[in-house]
């Protein structure tokens, strides 16, 4: 499913952290994860891909590290740090509030009386 | 080659080229965007491990070539998030450098300004100079050449250096071998002085600026300051000074002699010599002027306390030197001295054919207003025009007209009209200076209308029996056109008459009135003209 591109931008680094915090990945299997744990309703633009994990990266949020294949391949792992798990737990806990709340004006909820 | 092939042997060319195009547009470090090359090549080899037939890889390869977009974007996001993750100092150091190149090709290009444009020189301000003095008069008619070979055979003069120690002392008190000395060099120069004599009665003098002014066309028929100038000033002043010295000997002993036609004649020779030298031309010719009118003055005093002149050649003097100082009425003017700046003006600034230009160089010097102001002119290109240059030139020499136009006693309790604040630094220099020199040039007209005075009480005391009781009575008589001014007090100078004579005086240049007191220093010489104490003209004062 395609998402209008303004919605998905923020929470992009949210989902990438989510989904390293499970385990360290290099970038095409990471982007397969977050298309299958999605069920395929969040795809991570190849584009957007690499940059946010530089990103990330500069920010201290997510470390690599270099692994050299059976092909003789150089390949970059990519894993969370403390840094990146405390900001992890920080917007989750902004995801939910901000669920809570969309569900209810959509009146999937009912408010507590 | 050979490399590249190995490293893409597993992709497509369409997966290969815009690899290479991504990497290429980083424009990175080579070490990232190698790191970065392997990092794409893994995922497309990743991707496309299970396609069998090439045209499927090939399909394949440009699906994710299109969900990876555009290859120069993505470059340009790489090498952004690549940034990101370099080391602070690296970040620091980077932007640190970056700043120092930037403000390095901005100060270039703040030098370069400057240096754009050239000159365009259209006056030989030189030439202007020595036309504005000469006039178009024939040059028959010029003291000028004369008196300078005068001062180099005055040099040349046998016994000149045993007299040059004892040339301004009254013969009364030398002994006779500085008589003998005195005597055999003024007879060896005799016809020398004579000549200068005659040549001082020449109506005018002019200097050719075009050979050892200040202003001199180089070889590249550029205006620029002459470097030798100075020193060649000197030496001709020099020679000006001991030809007022000489001539000051030869009235000594001829007054000493009793030969008082040649006294009274020497004496209107020398005042000439300082009237050829005043009113035109630098500033630095005109002070030295001055000083041998003030020479003059002090010379004829001293004559005049030691001799006795018969009435009829005192008025004589007297007529001849009003006619003298009629020529110059003020000692000292500063407007040829323009012809120095307006040649800065145009060796400074280029010239746009409208009367305008911009700053170069060779006008920093001159027109900026400071050290700040030069910094700040610097880096905001916003030195002064050449209009805005030459209207300083105008202000500081209007400025300079006023303070000679004022006498020290009328400038009293008013404050400097002058805001230096604003002024090129240059020009803050020059204004207190000529605050001096306006002291000096007053100090000279003082001492021409003492010495006016002196000679008329003489004159009324060998025809009357008696010095006058007031100056006003010389005025009534006629031995006076008028009272004698004063610059340095409201009223004409102080003249009371005492026992044996009378005392005339200038409150001087503290604008008091001290009765007379000359200021003496810790041996008790008395100090000529001091800033302290009035300045006496009569009687002479002694040690």
């Amino acid at each position: 499913m395609k998402f209008e591109s303004q919605l998905l931008k923020g929470i992009a680094p949210v989902v990438v952290l989510q989904i390293l915090s499970r385990g360290e990945m290099y970038g095409y299997e990471l982007t397969r994860t977050i298309e299958q744990r999605s069920d395929e309703i969040l795809t991570l633009g190849k584009g957007t891909l690499y940059p946010l994990l530089y990103n990330l990266e500069a920010k201290r949020l997510v470390k690599a590290r270099v692994e050299t294949t059976k092909s003789g391949r150089k390949r970059r792992y990519y894993s969370i740090t403390g840094k990146g798990k405390e900001y992890l737990s920080s917007q989750t806990e902004q995801l939910r509030k901000l669920r809570s709340g969309l569900d209810f004006v959509f009146g999937v909820a009912i408010k507590p009386a | 080659m050979a490399e590249n092939d190995k490293t893409f042997e597993n992709l497509p060319r369409s997966a290969v080229d815009y690899i290479n195009l991504v990497i290429k547009n980083m424009r990175y470090r080579k070490k990232t965007r190698d790191e970065v090359r392997e990092e794409l090549i893994d995922h497309f080899e990743v991707y496309l491990k299970d396609c069998a037939a090439n045209a499927e890889k090939e399909q394949e390869a440009q699906r994710l070539i299109s969900e990876f977009g555009d290859p120069k974007i993505l470059a340009v996001l790489m090498r952004r998030a690549k940034k990101r993750c370099r080391p602070l100092w690296q970040k620091i150091l980077v932007r640190s450098f970056a700043t120092v190149i930037v403000i390095f090709a901005y100060l270039l290009i703040c030098a370069s300004w400057l240096s754009m444009g050239t000159p365009t020189v259209r006056i030989n301000y030189a030439q202007w100079l020595t036309d504005q003095q000469r006039q178009g008069r024939d040059e028959s008619l010029n003291a000028m050449p004369e008196i300078n070979k005068a001062a180099e055979l005055i040099e040349k003069t046998d016994g000149w250096t045993a007299v040059s120690d004892i040339i301004r002392q009254w013969p009364g008190d030398m002994n006779d071998a500085q008589k003998t000395a005195l005597t055999d060099f003024l007879r060896a120069g005799d016809e020398t002085l004579n000549s200068l004599n005659k040549v001082l009665e020449k109506p005018y003098f002019w200097a050719d600026y075009n050979s050892g002014g200040p202003i001199i066309v180089d070889a590249n028929s550029v205006l620029t300051i002459s470097p030798t100038f100075a020193e060649n000033q000197m030496r001709l002043l020099r020679s000006y000074r001991q030809i007022a010295y000489v001539l000051v000997t030869r009235i000594n002993w001829q007054a000493y002699s009793g030969n008082i036609d040649r006294t009274i004649s020497d004496t209107i020779s020398l005042f000439n010599f300082a009237y050829h030298l005043e009113g035109r031309g630098l500033l630095i010719e005109q002070l030295v002027a001055v000083a041998i009118e003030g020479l003059a003055h002090r010379e004829i005093t001293t004559v005049l306390a030691q001799v006795d002149i018969p009435a009829a050649q005192l008025k004589h003097l007297q007529d001849e030197l009003s006619v003298t100082y009629a020529k110059h009425e003020f000692p000292i003017d500063i407007n040829d001295e323009k012809a120095f700046w307006y040649a800065l003006v145009q060796q400074g600034f280029t010239d746009d054919g409208k009367g305008n230009g911009k700053m170069l160089k060779a006008g920093m010097h001159y027109f900026v207003r400071g050290w700040k102001d030069g910094i700040w002119n610097f880096l905001t290109f916003s030195y002064p025009d050449r209009q805005q240059a030459l209207a300083q030139v105008h202000k500081m020499f209007a400025e300079g007209h006023q303070k000679f136009e004022t006498t020290p006693w009328q400038k009293t309790g008013k404050s400097s009209t002058t805001n230096s604040a604003n002024m090129p630094f240059m020009f803050k220099l020059l204004i207190p200076a000529y605050d001096r020199i306006s002291v000096v040039a007053w100090r000279a007209k003082t001492q021409r209308e003492a010495t006016l005075t002196i000679l008329a009480c003489l004159r009324f005391q060998k025809e009357k029996g008696k010095f006058p009781d007031t100056l006003d009575e010389l005025v009534k008589t006629g031995y006076l056109t008028k009272l004698p001014a004063d610059p340095f007090s409201p009223g004409p100078l102080t003249y009371k008459k005492t026992v044996d004579g009378f005392l005339l005086y200038s409150w001087g240049e503290n604008l008091k009135d001290d009765n007379g007191q000359v200021t003496r220093d810790e041996k008790g010489k008395p100090i000529n003209f001091a800033d302290t104490g009035d300045w006496v003209f009569w009687p002479v004062v002694k040690n």
